[in-house]
């Protein structure tokens, strides 16, 4: 689950101003706010991509699970993830 | 970026967090009305992202089908990716 630079800006940008706008918080700084968002989003996004690599590891080991795109592959891709989720309450 | 509503929803709480651990923001609502804006932020993105996708996919079938034979050698992946980004670009979605 990657995520652009690009789109963590756009969203950043877009999180700051609806809550300016809507009048439901103050921002006595701009920048710093936004960094902070930034900042926020990218670490989110960052542990999607360690659970990836995990259940991509864990699942090379699997004899019957050897080939990625395949029916097997994709079944334990997806339980594989949902136990590191629940693990990581994510 | 497909999250699930329960992801929203910690990405949501970990954004307020952060802002208001480091000092960088003044609440003037309750926190719950503060994390729904966020949250609607969030999911809208998604939303228009979903479907741009669904968009992209039926224009590679119609393409594909407008094809008919001279299609078996065309990249799905490369013209679909193709697809979305000039279709990101017409409604000025940051992809």
């Amino acid at each position: 689950m990657a995520i652009s630079e690009d789109r963590v800006s756009h969203l950043a940008h877009r999180i700051y101003d609806r809550l300016w706008r809507d009048d439901l918080a103050d921002f006595p700084d701009e920048s710093r706010p936004l960094a902070c968002i930034k900042e926020a989003i990218t670490s989110f996004f960052a542990v999607a991509e360690e659970i990836d690599d995990t259940v991509r590891r864990k699942l090379a080991s699997y004899a019957q699970a050897k080939v990625p795109g395949s029916r097997e592959y994709e079944i334990l891709y997806q339980k594989f993830y949902q136990e590191e989720l629940a693990k990581r309450k994510w | 970026m497909k999250l699930k509503d329960g992801q929203i929803e910690r990405l949501a709480e970990r954004i307020l967090e952060r802002l208001t651990v480091a000092g960088l923001i003044q609440l003037k609502s309750e926190r719950g009305k503060l994390l729904a804006g966020i949250r609607s932020v969030i999911a809208a993105d998604c939303k228009g992202e979903e479907d741009l996708e669904k968009e992209a996919e039926r224009l590679l079938e119609q393409t594909l089908r407008s094809m008919g034979g001279a299609a078996g050698g065309i990249d799905r992946h490369k013209m679909l990716r193709m697809i979305k980004e000039r279709l990101a670009k017409e409604r000025g979605i940051v992809l």
